[in-house]
């Protein structure tokens, strides 16, 4: 269920409303049993079985673990929950990828054959988020720093979370899982806030998001037909649909959950204001990037293979080169992974993996030579102008990546990235064709407004909490405020019949 | 081992490892405080100290501890 | 929650809701409908003597004013295209919640239709449904026309299909709208100054019968029940137009039935002598809908017939009904001109092509 959908709206209002009629101690049984009938609704229903599965297998490990003190048999039993979760995300979502390229690479030898054919699977509702939220929970058990949970059902709240399921964030047990238990009594102001979190979520998606899309869509569905400046408006475009579908997604998740008085971990914090590529990574996605660092790159590194590896490259290239060396092995396997996580196809390995992970080597590799390029040129690393212009410059390189992700494939990516600084026609873009390609010129005009406040606020957020800053001023001002966003969306938001309904597009994530 | 003792021993590594003669640790010393001090320095930092010392710090412990404080406690209760 | 934040949140809901009503209202699509029914929500209770029901032919056939300034007495429509014999129930609900008429009249021509031509289009059925003020009469009118239950809600609140309208916000004519009434000024009847000929024949010689398509049976039947039960007086019509002989045969079918349950029938296409229409200057659209000389016409033979069948008072010099003298002076303007420019282009030989029918 789309939370931009009616239907998700009348789910939620009823789930509230019962939420603070049960006696608090028990409103979590109530939790999970939305959940429940959430994922019913939303696609096959016998779909559930996956994540029901998933949560079973990890309190039988679980209790398994507790039962034998011995490591070996802790190990053990880690490993094969590990294997049944990751193997089962890895049969429903990549192994056509993995055939694939099995079949690419025989196709070679075989003139264009392959030698196996892809399967063909339902892929049931959040499974790359709640496979991670639950996988980490299960690690944390075994390495003593989370307390195991006896009770399945609550195991399965933490597991099928309705606002979370869909596409997170991902939640650590050991931070966020108990508040799911916890009475929370009613409070007003957080209700009120996070009321006013959903408002702003829905305005990122329906007003901003699907505007972007449309844009995107003309170009990036003709890729042939277009060139040069157009694939640079496009691809921007499209970042910003990205951020303020999924941000926007987030904003209504987090709101919803603040409405029980339960916090859920913030997964944006505007990214593209980030300075470096390093950076970036710990503003968007974030919950991706602290499972990740987490649970493939520090395990990684603290293996015997990279204990090894480390020495061997200290000892033949020296101390620093040695290091680095080892880092870059390591984070091009946790890079290969992040892409292939967000889809089984080279354009996703590449654009939200290997492509930042050659950034951040690169970054890494050319830093003392910018450094002294900075002091020849008397620039002050610290002043605005060169923050701006590092700021540009992620943007820039994350967009690269962008063309990757939207892209049919990542030969249609080289194909756009090449046509793109070929040919030079802005000149074409200034003659009115940029409002033929989606939105004419009041609806460009709407999407450039709302960005413009999307920006203005993400600035403020910088500074003050907006809410809260809201919320100190007379009746009059506030109501007027949120009257005034709220029939903003519903003039402008782009829903009911004549649009097509807003997907998200992590949903099949 | 004695906390001081200790204390010597981290800030060389801390040196090593940060290329910095000039830093010293103390009790409540955290990543915020040392300019490299990010996220994939935090994974060397761990290893040198463990090689340092001859410990090992658990999974757990690598993710949870909060300041250097933290960290010499548990590199205590590890070394006699 | 106490009782501060009770109220505040409550007060707010409330606010919200009236602005989201009235933005709706007037946001809804501007056209001949949408006036028709602003017209008669805006007029005062209890000044409607005859309302008529139906669809297209009502608005263009019988123009209240002159029936009011010829005949003294007050008619509106409550007309929308091609409307589904299944709302005039709630029609009529709709219209004793505001009026106490003396006489209903239902204009029959959509009872000939299949219903699964009429409900394929969402436009039919928003015609009525979103064209009503809010109120459990809608909710009941829009859960008969809409069977598909996932589909309902973006009837319930129209806001969602009339939102992308929210560029006519520019024009303040918009905002007189928000209550869902402004006077019409021709009292619900829309002129026409085109001429396009049709081919008339009469059959009013044809006697058999031909059943009519059994959803809009059991719609009429429905309805005459409902007339007896709330004992309402009613006329059903059939308005002049091109037709042939199977719709004849449906037609008489339709008064077989209708005078069974004692109710009045009156089929204009059997007075075509009486009526004095005339085929080639008198239709705007071929036959099917006729313009301001086929009107007049049209117009007084109804009002000769329901003054002489009916008791309806002469409410004329009735100063509560000044809106209706003002409107039947105008009417009167506009007629004089149309007639002009119909009567000029019939000499020239010049006609018009078909504009929306239905």
């Amino acid at each position: 269920m789309s939370f931009t959908s009616f239907s998700f709206l009348c789910f939620y209002v009823c789930t509230l409303i019962v939420y603070y009629l049960f006696p608090a101690k028990i409103r979590w049984v109530l939790l999970l049993v939305a959940s429940v009938v959430y994922y019913l609704l939303s696609g096959n229903s016998i779909l559930i079985l996956y994540p029901i599965a998933a949560c079973l297998a990890a309190y039988a490990g679980i209790c398994f673990m507790e039962r034998f003190e011995e490591t070996k048999k802790r190990r053990a039993a880690l490993v094969v929950v590990v294997l049944l979760l990751v193997g089962s995300l890895f049969v429903l979502k990549y192994v056509n990828f993995g055939i694939y390229t099995i079949n690419g690479i025989a196709g070679i030898f075989r003139g264009g054959r392959g030698i196996i054919s892809g399967f063909q699977f339902l892929i049931p509702l959040g499974i790359s988020f709640y496979t991670f939220s639950i996988l980490g929970y299960v690690i944390d058990v075994y390495n003593k720093i989370a307390e195991p949970q006896k009770n399945f059902l609550k195991l399965a709240l933490y597991g099928m979370y309705f606002p979370a399921i869909l596409s997170g964030p991902i939640l650590r047990y050991r931070e966020d899982g108990e508040q799911f238990f916890q009475p929370h009594p009613f409070d007003y102001k957080q209700v009120t806030f996070g009321f006013q979190r959903m408002l702003w979520g829905f305005f990122k998606t329906l007003v901003i998001s699907e505007r972007m899309k449309l844009i995107v869509n003309t170009v990036y569905d003709n890729y042939a037909d277009y060139s040069g400046i157009y694939i640079w408006i496009a691809t921007i475009c499209f970042a910003l649909q990205l951020y303020t579908n999924f941000s926007g997604s987030m904003d209504i998740a987090l709101g919803v959950s603040q409405t029980f008085g339960i916090k859920l971990p913030e997964n944006f914090e505007t990214p593209f204001f980030s300075k470096t590529i390093a950076e970036y990574w710990r503003r968007w996605h974030i919950t991706l990037g602290v499972w990740m660092k987490e649970y493939v790159f520090y395990p990684l590194l603290r293996t015997q293979t990279f204990a090894k590896l480390g020495k061997r490259c200290r000892e033949k290239f020296g101390k620093k080169r040695g290091k680095q060396l080892t880092t870059f092995t390591a984070m091009l396997i946790l890079w290969f992974t992040v892409g292939v996580w967000h889809g089984g196809a080279w354009k996703y390995v590449i654009g939200s993996g290997l492509l930042h992970w050659f950034y951040i080597v690169m970054g890494e590799l050319l830093s003392p030579a910018y450094k002294k390029l900075m002091e020849k040129c008397h620039i002050c690393t610290d002043g605005k102008g060169l923050d701006l212009w590092r700021m540009i410059r992620t943007f820039f390189l994350v967009n690269i990546g962008f063309v990757f992700f939207r892209a049919d494939s990542a030969a249609a990516a080289c194909h756009m990235l090449a046509s793109a600084v070929r040919i030079g026609n802005v000149g074409a873009l200034l003659h009115g064709s940029l409002f033929s390609l989606g939105l004419d010129f009041i609806e460009f005009t709407i999407a450039i407004v709302s960005l413009l406040i999307l920006f203005t606020i993400s600035l403020l957020q910088q500074k003050i909490d907006v809410r809260e800053w809201i919320a100190q001023k007379r009746i009059i001002i506030r109501w007027a405020i949120w009257y005034a966003l709220l029939f903003y969306v519903i003039l402008l938001g782009y829903y009911g019949p004549g649009y097509s309904a807003a997907e998200f597009i992590y949903q099949g994530f | 081992m004695t906390r001081e003792a200790a204390y010597e021993k981290l800030n060389e590594v801390f040196r090593d490892v940060f290329d910095d003669e000039e830093i010293v640790v103390n009790d409540s010393t955290t990543s915020s405080d040392i300019e490299d001090w990010d996220s994939l320095e935090h994974i060397n930092l761990v290893s040198a100290v463990e090689q340092a010392f001859g410990i090992k710090f658990s999974m757990g412990q690598v993710v949870t501890m909060k300041n250097v404080g933290e960290m010499v406690d548990i590199i205590l209760g590890q070394v006699d | 929650m106490n009782r501060k934040q009770a109220v505040k949140a409550i007060l707010f809901a409330v606010i919200f809701l009236f602005l989201l009503q009235s933005l709706t209202y007037m946001l809804r699509t501007n056209g001949d409908i949408k006036e028709i029914f602003l017209g008669f929500y805006a007029e005062p209770k209890d000044t409607i003597d005859v309302v008529m029901i139906g669809s297209s032919p009502v608005y263009p056939f019988y123009a209240a004013p002159k029936l009011w300034g010829e005949y003294g007495f007050t008619m509106y429509p409550l007309a929308s295209n091609v409307q589904r014999p299944k709302a005039a129930v709630y029609l009529v609900e709709e219209a004793l919640k505001t009026q106490s008429p003396e006489l209903f009249v239902f204009e029959l021509r959509m009872y000939t239709y299949e219903e699964g031509f009429m409900a394929d289009n969402m436009a039919y059925a928003r015609g009525v449904t979103d064209n009503l003020k809010y109120s459990w009469n809608r909710i009941r009118l829009i859960n008969s026309l809409v069977p598909e239950v996932s589909e309902r809600y973006t009837y319930y609140f129209d806001i969602f299909k009339y939102h992308s309208n929210w560029k006519s916000l520019v024009f303040p004519d918009q905002y007189t709208a928000f209550r869902y009434e402004r006077l019409h000024p021709l009292k619900g009847y829309v002129m026409h100054d085109e001429v396009l000929p049709g081919a008339g024949a009469d059959y009013s010689d044809v006697a058999e019968q031909m059943a009519i398509p059994a959803e809009q049976e059991e719609s009429l039947r429905a309805l005459l029940a409902y007339l007896q039960e709330k004992d309402l007086n009613a006329l059903f019509i059939v308005s002049p137009m091109v037709l042939d002989e199977d719709m004849q045969k449906k037609f008489n079918y339709m008064e077989s039935i209708i005078t069974s349950y004692g109710y009045d029938y009156l089929n204009f296409n059997n007075h075509y002598d009486e009526l004095g229409i005339d085929f080639a200057t008198d239709y705007y659209d071929g036959g099917s809908h006729v313009n301001a000389s086929g009107s007049e016409k049209c117009t007084a033979f109804l009002g000769n017939y329901l003054t002489e069948h009916y008791a309806l008072a002469d409410r004329r010099g009735d100063k509560k009904y000044s809106t209706w003298d003002e409107a039947y002076v105008y009417w009167q303007e506009c007629q004089k001109e149309a007639m002009e420019i119909i009567n000029n282009k019939v000499a020239d030989g010049k006609y018009d092509a078909v504009l929306e029918g239905e």
